[in-house]
């Protein structure tokens, strides 16, 4: 057995799956990649089944010291990763030995890379699922020291699969939107303004996104605590929105007003503050 | 059945399924959701996921490749229209230490509420809370019963950090974190027992529908309760009640 070995963490640099499910009835959020869609893509480069953990890699990556050999693969966020300070691609997977070092460099585009290894990231399993969230797992991301199980592959068959990227994943701007239970709390014009509106991102992290609008959505609308998921658009007293993301609770006590199809999670995942998106609405 | 009548039933994204009854906070409903989840329980849907409540709402999580919308809607509306089994409640007796040293907003809440420490304790340990659902963090339970003389509007500033265990009040709710978070409720003590434990694959001991009361402990009590928890020895039992 190998490993890995966090000798610089990055800025925020954690373990994520599929997700956690079957404990939100105990207030535990469902958890897993921001980016369901690349974190897959990354397993498959590597020939892992989709449930393996990956490692989320986010703006400022991690260096990591690789003591195994093995085939590994780099999607999402083009964070110029290279081996020993040579580049390598992205979308395609790449053999690395034992005493190698992954690094990150500038960031080209979006936010959120994923790494992934053949015979998967072997962190602990708790709760059903290796995705890092405090206080289910002991820590919410990786520290420098930490280090992770890896089978050791001395002659991996490298799979054929090269992908090509759409890149509109990470360059649109229009996020695909369901109406969410209480729109129509909302006036006809307020319920126009949304789906018409620019929406600024402020805050954002794992557990959601804070949306600013142009307009004035200020009200004075509130629900008894209901129901959430991640993708949920919440309209608070202020006007601003927040979108769930995946570590976001699992009740909440703001209006419901859109709910983001599960492509726009993941492309949402892919940007960052000061970023413009606007909402399209889907017929269900 | 008035209930029956106002319950609707939503999509939610892609794989859930929203059951909504009408829009406020009744022990009834509670009744109504409990016999759902009851019957989820007993009687498996091949493609359900799993789900979790709120006052008025059942969310139900499912595999769009196993059952549709549609599929599953009739099955929950036929568990509705059966004769369903009394759904068993427990009821918890909970140790709390009502004290400044454990809890920080426990002396200026007093004096807002122009109370002395030991009539609080009277009017939080009095009344049977019921325990309605799970859910803002892992383990944090939404308690009904709260007397009207203790709510209090949660503070503008929420405090960057409350330890696990504290006993809380905000608005017209009161409740226990279960672990350390930020929070705008006030803290009038603590409680110290685990009410999340991620290595169980039970996480949490109380459930919906349960019932609990608060009882006052003398800070060495405390200390010693505090000690066997560490230790899981601690054998806290409830009492059995029919919901």
């Amino acid at each position: 057995m190998g490993r890995l070995i966090i000798q610089k963490p990055g800025l925020f640099t954690s373990i994520q799956d599929e997700g956690r499910y079957g404990f939100r009835r105990y207030g535990v959020p469902v958890s897993g990649a921001m980016d369901q869609q690349s974190a897959g893509l990354a397993n498959l480069l590597v020939n892992n089944g989709p449930e393996e953990g990956v490692m989320e890699i986010t703006m400022h990556g991690p260096e990591i010291q690789l003591e195994a050999d093995g085939l590994l693969a780099i999607t999402g966020a083009d964070l110029s990763p290279g081996l020993d300070g040579h580049p390598i691609p992205m979308n395609t997977p790449v053999f690395f030995e034992k005493g190698q070092r992954l690094t990150c460099g500038r960031p080209r585009y979006g936010i959120r890379a994923y790494l992934a290894v053949h015979g998967g990231l072997k962190s602990p399993k708790v709760l059903a699922s290796r995705s890092q969230y405090y206080p289910v797992t002991a820590t919410k991301r990786l520290h420098m020291g930490d280090t992770i199980a890896l089978k050791n592959y001395k002659n991996a068959t490298k799979p054929h699969a090269s992908v090509k990227v759409d890149t509109t994943h990470f360059s649109t701007e229009q996020l695909e939107v369901y109406v969410g239970p209480e729109l129509t709390l909302l006036s006809k014009k307020e319920q126009s303004l949304l789906f018409e509106e620019r929406f600024t991102i402020g805050t954002n992290n794992r557990m959601g996104y804070q949306l600013q609008p142009d307009a004035d959505l200020s009200n004075n609308l509130s629900i008894i605590t209901a129901p959430v998921i991640p993708g949920t658009v919440q309209l608070t007293p202020s006007g601003k929105l927040i979108v769930l993301m995946r570590d976001g609770q699992v009740t909440g006590g703001y209006p419901r007003v859109a709910q983001l199809s599960r492509e726009s999670i993941n492309r949402l995942a892919q940007k960052t503050n000061g970023e413009t998106i606007e909402f399209s609405l889907l017929k269900s | 059945m008035p209930i029956a009548e106002s319950i609707t039933y939503q999509q939610l994204g892609h794989e859930t399924l929203l059951m909504q009854w009408s829009g406020h906070i009744d022990e009834e409903i509670l009744k109504s959701i409990l016999q759902v989840m009851s019957a989820l329980e007993d009687n498996p849907i091949r493609g359900v996921k799993e789900w979790n409540s709120t006052y008025n709402s059942l969310a139900i999580h499912f595999d769009a490749h196993k059952i549709s919308f549609p599929e599953l809607r009739l099955k929950l509306e036929d568990f509705r229209s059966k004769e369903s089994a009394q759904v068993i409640a427990r009821k918890w007796t909970l140790p709390v230490l009502y004290d400044p040293s454990v809890g920080i907003d426990l002396e200026a809440f007093c004096l807002h509420k122009n109370l002395s420490i030991n009539e609080l304790i009277s009017l939080h340990t009095t009344p049977t809370y019921r325990i309605f659902f799970i859910g803002f963090l892992p383990g944090f339970m939404y308690l009904g019963g709260l007397d009207p003389s203790l709510h209090l509007p949660r503070k503008a500033d929420p405090d960057r950090s409350i330890p696990p265990g504290s006993v809380a009040i905000g608005g017209a709710q009161t409740g226990i974190y279960p672990v350390e978070s930020p929070g705008g409720w006030h803290v009038i003590g603590n409680s110290p027992l685990s009410y999340f434990d991620p290595t169980l694959e039970k996480p949490c001991f109380i459930q919906p529908g349960d019932e609990i009361v608060f009882s006052s402990v003398s800070p060495s009590r405390f200390e010693e309760i505090k000690e066997l928890a560490l230790k899981n020895e601690f054998n806290l039992k409830p009492e059995l009640i029919n919901g």
